[in-house]
C-alpha cells in the first residue's frame, strides 16, 4: 500500500513538472507582443530639417518720447542723437531724476552702474560692453549676459525665458522671448502682479486666503 | 426527542406552542414563508439589477454602450465613434469641432520640468489649460494647481492653492501642480476597468468612454492631479476649443475622470503644451526625454532636478528644479 502511494505520488510529480516546464518554456518564449499599431506611422527623426529658433527682436534705433503729440495724437519720439550728438557726456550720472530735462522719470535701480556702463557716450544710439565694443540696441542680450551669465546659459538651454511654437523643430518653429521682454534694463527685477484666474468659492468650501 | 402534535419543540424547554399558531402554520409554514421571501427578495434583486435599464438616457447612445475599449477599436470604429463625438459636440454646444486620435511618436518620450526660481505664481498656466482643455466654466477647473509653499518646506499638504494677492510674496515660493506622468502610475493599477493606461510617449490617458466613474483612480494619485466631471461641463460655443482628440480635451461626458495629458493634441503634432506657452517667465521646460539635444535634457544634465514624493517610487516624469 506505502509503496503504491510512492509510485503514484511519484508519477503525479513528474507529470506536474512535465507540464510545469511545457508551460514555462511557452512562456519564456513567447514572441514580444506586437506593439507596433500603438505608435504613428512616422517615427520621430532626430536628422530630420528643422526649422528656426527665432528671438523677439529689440527695436535697432530707440526713441526718447517727447512729451508731444502729432495730430493724430500719436506721442513724438525724438532719435537719441538729437541731442546727445552736441552734448558732454556726464560719465558720473546714474539717476534721471538728477537731470533737468528729459529722462527725469526713469525709475532706476539696476545695481550700482552709471548711465555709461552700458550706453555708449560715443554714440547714444548704440550701446557698449565692459571691452569697451560698441553693438547696436538689437544685441542687448549680449550685453545683459556680461553680468547674468548664468542666466544666459540657462536661456541657451531653453529652461530660461518663455517660448511659443514647437518643441520638436522638425514640425515648426518657435519664438523665444529676450531679456527686455520681461525685465525692464533699468528697473530688471521682474515685478509683482496679480494673479489670474482666482480660485472659485464653492459653497462649504474655505474662503481664499487674502493674505 | 418525539414530534410533538402539539407543534412545540418537544424539549423540556419554555418555548410557546400554543393552538392558535398552530393552526396559522398551516396557511404559512415555514417552507412555503421562506420560498415566498425568497422569491420576493429575488426578484426584486433582479429588477434592481436591471434598474439601469429603466434610467436609459438620452445622454447614452446604443452606439456608446455598446462600443469597444479604445485601444480595440479598429481605424474605421474609431472614425465613427470619432464622427459621432463631433456630431454630439456640435448638437449639444452649437460648436463646430475637429476631434483626431493621435499616436505616440516612436522615439519620443515626453519630459517636463519647471523652475521654482522663477516661477512667480501667477497662475498663467492653469488658466491656459482651463481654456485649452475646454473645462468647466462654472467649476473653474484646470488640471493645474498652484500651490503657495513656505520657504523652506516641501510638504505639499500644507501648500495653499486658494491665495489671492500680488505676487511674488517674498517669504513664499510657488509650484504648480499637474500630473506627473509617472512611470508606475498607481492611479492606472487601481482602475478596475482598465479606463486609464500609460501610452508609449508616457502620457497617462483615459478613455472617457470606457470610465465608471469610481474615482478610484483620483484617491490613488499621490499629487491630487486627477479631476472628476460631477457635472456636464458648461462652456459657451464661442469658448471651445475646436482642436480637440479623443484622449485628450474634448468635451467630456458627466461622471468620467479627466486628468492632464501633456495636452497630446498639441505635443503628438510637435507643439508645446498651452501651460508653457503661457508662462511668462520661462520657468517651464518641455520636450523629448529620448533626444539628447533637447532643453529638458540639457535641464536634467544641468540643475539639480528632483521629483514629488520620489519615496512613493511612482517614478514621475515631471521635474522640478531651483536655480540657486
Amino acid at each position: 500500500m506505502n509503496t503504491n502511494l510512492l509510485y503514484k505520488t511519484c508519477i503525479g510529480c513528474a507529470i506536474a513538472l512535465i507540464i510545469a516546464a511545457l508551460v514555462g518554456g511557452v512562456i519564456y518564449y513567447a514572441p514580444e507582443p506586437d506593439d507596433t499599431h500603438e505608435y504613428s506611422d512616422s517615427p520621430w527623426d532626430p536628422n530630420a530639417p528643422k526649422h528656426p529658433v527665432t528671438i523677439n527682436s529689440t527695436p535697432s534705433l530707440p526713441f526718447v518720447d517727447s512729451g508731444r503729440k502729432d495730430q493724430a495724437g500719436n506721442p513724438i519720439g525724438v532719435r537719441c542723437n538729437t541731442c546727445h550728438s552736441s552734448k558732454e557726456p556726464n560719465l558720473t550720472l546714474n539717476n534721471g531724476a538728477l537731470l533737468h530735462e528729459f529722462h527725469q522719470g526713469l525709475h532706476y535701480a539696476h545695481g550700482g552702474m552709471n548711465c555709461v556702463s552700458c550706453h555708449n557716450p560715443d554714440d547714444y544710439e548704440s550701446l557698449r560692453l565692459a571691452n569697451g565694443e560698441s553693438i547696436p540696441f538689437s544685441e542687448t542680450i549680449q550685453l545683459c549676459a556680461q553680468c547674468h551669465g548664468t542666466q544666459y546659459r540657462s536661456y541657451r538651454d531653453g529652461s530660461h525665458g518663455g517660448m511659443t511654437g514647437y518643441w520638436d523643430l522638425s514640425k515648426g518653429p518657435r519664438q523665444r522671448n529676450t531679456c527686455t521682454d520681461c525685465h525692464s534694463a533699468h528697473a530688471p527685477a521682474y515685478p509683482k502682479v496679480m494673479p489670474v484666474f482666482p480660485p472659485k468659492v464653492r459653497e462649504g468650501s474655505k474662503l481664499p486666503s487674502q493674505h | 426527542m418525539s414530534s410533538s402534535s402539539s407543534g412545540g419543540c418537544g424539549g423540556n424547554c419554555s418555548c410557546n406552542s400554543g393552538g392558535g399558531d398552530n393552526s396559522d402554520s398551516k396557511l404559512f409554514d415555514r417552507r412555503t414563508l421562506l420560498k415566498t421571501t425568497g422569491a420576493t427578495l429575488g426578484i426584486a434583486a433582479f429588477a434592481k439589477a436591471l434598474a439601469p435599464l429603466t434610467e436609459w438616457s438620452e445622454d447614452l447612445s446604443v452606439e456608446e454602450f455598446v462600443q469597444k475599449h479604445y485601444r480595440e477599436l479598429d481605424d474605421k470604429q474609431l472614425s465613427e465613434v470619432i464622427k459621432k463625438i463631433e456630431a454630439d459636440t456640435k448638437a449639444e454646444y452649437g460648436a463646430d469641432v475637429t476631434v483626431t486620435a493621435p499616436k505616440p511618436q516612436k522615439g519620443v518620450k515626453f519630459g517636463y520640468a519647471l523652475n521654482l526660481s522663477v516661477c512667480v505664481g501667477c497662475r498663467r498656466c492653469a488658466e491656459a489649460c482651463h481654456i485649452e482643455n475646454n473645462h468647466d466654466r462654472a467649476s473653474g477647473n484646470s488640471y493645474i494647481r498652484v500651490l503657495e509653499m513656505e520657504k523652506g518646506s516641501m510638504d505639499l499638504e500644507h501648500g495653499n492653492a486658494n491665495y489671492n494677492h500680488p505676487v511674488p510674496r517674498g517669504d513664499k515660493f510657488y509650484m504648480p501642480v499637474q500630473c506627473q506622468q509617472c512611470d508606475n502610475p498607481p492611479c492606472v493599477d487601481v482602475c478596475p476597468v482598465e479606463a486609464t493606461w500609460k501610452e508609449k510617449d508616457g502620457i497617462v490617458v483615459v478613455d472617457y468612454n470606457w470610465c465608471i466613474g469610481c474615482r478610484y483612480c483620483e484617491a490613488a494619485c499621490p499629487y491630487h492631479a486627477r479631476r472628476f466631471n460631477w457635472e456636464k461641463p458648461q462652456i459657451p460655443k464661442e469658448e471651445i476649443n475646436p482642436n480637440q482628440s479623443y484622449l485628450s480635451n474634448r468635451v467630456r461626458p458627466q461622471g468620467v475622470m479627466e486628468k492632464c495629458t501633456f495636452c497630446l493634441h498639441r505635443t503628438r503634432k510637435g507643439q508645446m503644451p498651452a501651460c508653457l506657452e503661457a508662462c511668462p517667465t520661462g520657468a517651464r521646460v518641455f520636450g523629448n526625454l529620448l533626444d539628447p539635444n533637447s532643453d529638458i535634457r540639457k535641464v536634467l544634465a544641468n540643475k539639480r532636478v528632483f521629483v514629488l514624493k520620489e519615496e512613493l517610487g511612482t517614478k514621475p516624469n515631471f521635474f522640478y528644479f531651483f536655480d540657486k
